[in-house]
């Protein structure tokens, strides 16, 4: 009863003194905030690019003939196409740089002229010269370029079946036929690869801040020790199993709370400010799994720099530089899947790889508990490690 | 039964060819107030690590109510009083206070009588529940006495309590210890102020180079006043800067 005693009143006053400390508070909660959303927002092309966008596009028709409204028609039905009016005297470059058109597609006057006569002759001449004019956002990806051409060109081919078998009811089947020839497999469960901004940034920096919980914890065992209070507390007798936990438990129940406060920011905070949304995958009870093994790494990784340092100035450029190298390598600042496979196969050397994979498999994998338990595993082990040398290195102190 | 007994006690600390304690041999009765005199570098607050069980001796012995130091028993029965400002300075003089009460063990009412009457005795009331890095550096020193006074130890180290602290501070130090020896404690207090030692310590033990060069009671030491301590003291340990 008495060690328990002892043991929260240490932790009590760990956490006094962590909360009381400002900095250690904005590099804790408002730095890893502010990169969730601003990250999620800013990145968030980027990311729908890669699971498939929807492409806010102005289609501009000059031609109000019956063929022209057709290939209107077909290309407003395009689930892939969201059509925005131009607002008035507004250039499309303008359009581009606000961000509100990807593309603009014009259809110009006599347009079903032209495609009528190509019909009739029966593909014999060549188109005129009233062509559909299409303009792209300059920094578009090259594969939405091409999306757009082969929608507009589907658009037309359309319009020319219909036509064709509307005139020749005896070639309907074959123009029927000539819509249908693929069909996309469906997706197997679980088989998701690309996160959504939200799903990679609220992990990555959650974890990125967890694992900065290295520096008020290294101060926080440098100052103790430069200061002679750890001396003193030893004078009391009290056991260094208290004094350990007591010293180290506070820093993994702030850890919990980052991650939690981080979950609360991409639920409920950035979809406000954007088109955003969290999905927590199947499994969201094991979060709190991974988020404690991250947290045990995160602690454990603390006390071994704070062993391994002689002043908190060593502890502060070491622990905060080696936390953005395990962050590059780990994919929190880099998305794994934008990575060449060489940085993909490195990308397993840092903790916070382990971690993110493992927030990852809940969101996106629909992973089961025995796929995340060798990550779990790993973050225990890597904690495990830290704290033995860190022990070693303190008893020798 | 003496309240220290320490016997040829040796400690070389590692990396160092010089021993900070050569065979140090001395014995504090209860209810003393002696004083370990000597300049910087003599090996004072070795010896005042030694017992209170922060390092262990080489070789020889030390007691401290006829236990080892470092016991469970024996840190209940003893009090530090650092040379560091060894305190929480986010903290309040309160919640620091509170802190090392409760490790040494006290219990709730009693630990909220002990935390009065120490803010009173080091003068802290008024202040007891503003954070100590707004304190001035005399009000530390007397917060860093009153936790090595809270739990009322029998045995109290003293390790240079009064080191930059105004008049002001140092007389209410010395009356508080002055009081607690006349309740029954037992008080080792290290300094190299000769006045400190003159006015406080019945016995005061010249220490230099880890080993004890002369001890008694200011009389025998001064010859009955024939030397001052000041002038004994540089006889014994001499004219050279120490760093």
């Amino acid at each position: 009863m008495a060690a328990l005693i002892q043991t929260w009143s240490l932790f009590v006053k760990e956490l006094k003194v962590l909360l009381r400390d400002r900095q250690a508070l904005l590099l804790l909660f408002v730095m890893p905030a502010v990169f969730i959303f601003f990250l999620s927002l800013a990145l968030k092309n980027v990311f729908l690019e890669k699971t498939g966008a929807v492409l806010p596009v102005v289609l501009e028709s000059s031609d109000h003939g019956e063929l022209a409204s057709r290939v209107e028609g077909n290309l407003r039905r395009r689930a892939e196409l969201r059509f925005v009016d131009r607002p008035p005297g507004q250039e499309s470059r303008a359009l581009f740089l606000r961000g509100d058109a990807r593309a603009v597609i014009q259809i110009p006057e006599a347009f079903s002229d032209d495609l009528k006569r190509f019909i009739d002759e029966e593909g014999g001449k060549p188109f005129g010269d009233h062509r559909i004019v299409w303009e792209a956002d300059p920094v578009l990806d090259a594969t939405y370029r091409w999306f757009i051409r082969a929608s507009i060109a589907l658009a037309v081919q359309e319009a020319i079946l219909d036509a064709v078998s509307e005139t020749e009811p005896d070639q309907a089947p074959v123009a029927a036929g000539a819509r249908d020839f693929s069909v996309e497999a469906p997706r197997a469960p679980g088989s998701r690869v690309v996160p959504t901004p939200l799903q990679q940034t609220v992990p990555g920096w959650s974890l990125f801040a967890m694992f900065f919980i290295v520096v008020p914890l290294s101060n926080s065992f440098i100052r103790e020790r430069q200061d002679g209070t750890l001396r003193r507390l030893m004078t009391y007798p009290v056991s260094r199993g208290a004094i350990v936990a007591g010293k180290l438990a506070p820093y993994l129940l702030i850890n919990i709370v980052q991650f939690a406060l981080m979950l609360m920011v991409g639920l409920y905070v950035v979809p406000l400010f954007g088109d955003l949304s969290l999905q927590l995958g199947a499994h969201p009870w094991h979060l709190p799994l991974i988020t404690l093994a991250a947290a045990l790494a995160a602690t454990g990784y603390g006390a071994l720099v704070a062993s391994l340092a002689r002043t908190i100035e060593q502890a502060g450029a070491f622990g905060a530089t080696s936390i953005i190298v395990m962050a590059v390598i780990g994919g929190v600042m880099v998305p794994g899947f934008v990575m060449p496979r060489l940085m993909q196969d490195l990308a397993c050397l840092s903790p916070l790889y382990w971690g993110l994979q493992a927030y990852l498999d809940v969101f996106l994998r629909e992973a089961p508990l025995e796929v995340i338990a060798p990550r779990i595993v790993a973050l225990v082990f890597f904690s495990l490690v830290c704290l033995v040398i860190a022990a070693r290195r303190f008893r020798s102190v | 039964m003496n309240a220290v007994e320490v016997r040829d006690l040796r400690l070389v600390y590692p990396g160092q060819g010089q021993p900070a304690l050569d065979g140090v041999t001395l014995s504090v009765a209860s209810g003393e107030f002696a004083g370990l005199l000597g300049p910087n570098g003599a090996g004072k607050t070795t010896l005042m690590s030694v017992l209170c069980g922060l390092l262990r001796p080489g070789s020889g012995s030390a007691r401290l109510f006829g236990e080892e130091p470092g016991s469970e028993a024996v840190k209940r029965q003893t009090g530090l009083c650092p040379q560091d400002l060894s305190l929480y300075l986010t903290l309040t003089a309160r919640e620091n206070l509170r802190l090392f009460g409760r490790l040494a063990g006290l219990g709730a009412a009693r630990l909220k009588q002990r935390i009065d009457e120490v803010l009173q005795m080091t003068g802290l009331v008024d202040n007891a529940d503003r954070r100590v890095e707004r304190f001035s550096g005399g009000m530390k020193r007397r917060l860093n006495l009153g936790i090595a006074v809270l739990h009322e130890p029998r045995l109290l180290l003293l390790d240079e309590p009064t080191v930059g602290v105004d008049p002001q501070s140092r007389r209410l130090i010395f009356d508080s210890l002055e009081r607690l020896n006349h309740a029954g404690a037992t008080l080792i207090y290290t300094t190299h102020y000769m006045e400190e030692a003159e006015r406080m310590c019945r016995t005061i033990f010249v220490i230099d180079q880890g080993r004890v060069l002369a001890s008694g009671d200011h009389a025998s030491l001064t010859g009955g006043g024939r030397i001052s301590l000041e002038g004994r003291f540089m006889e014994l340990t001499g004219r050279q800067l120490r760093d």
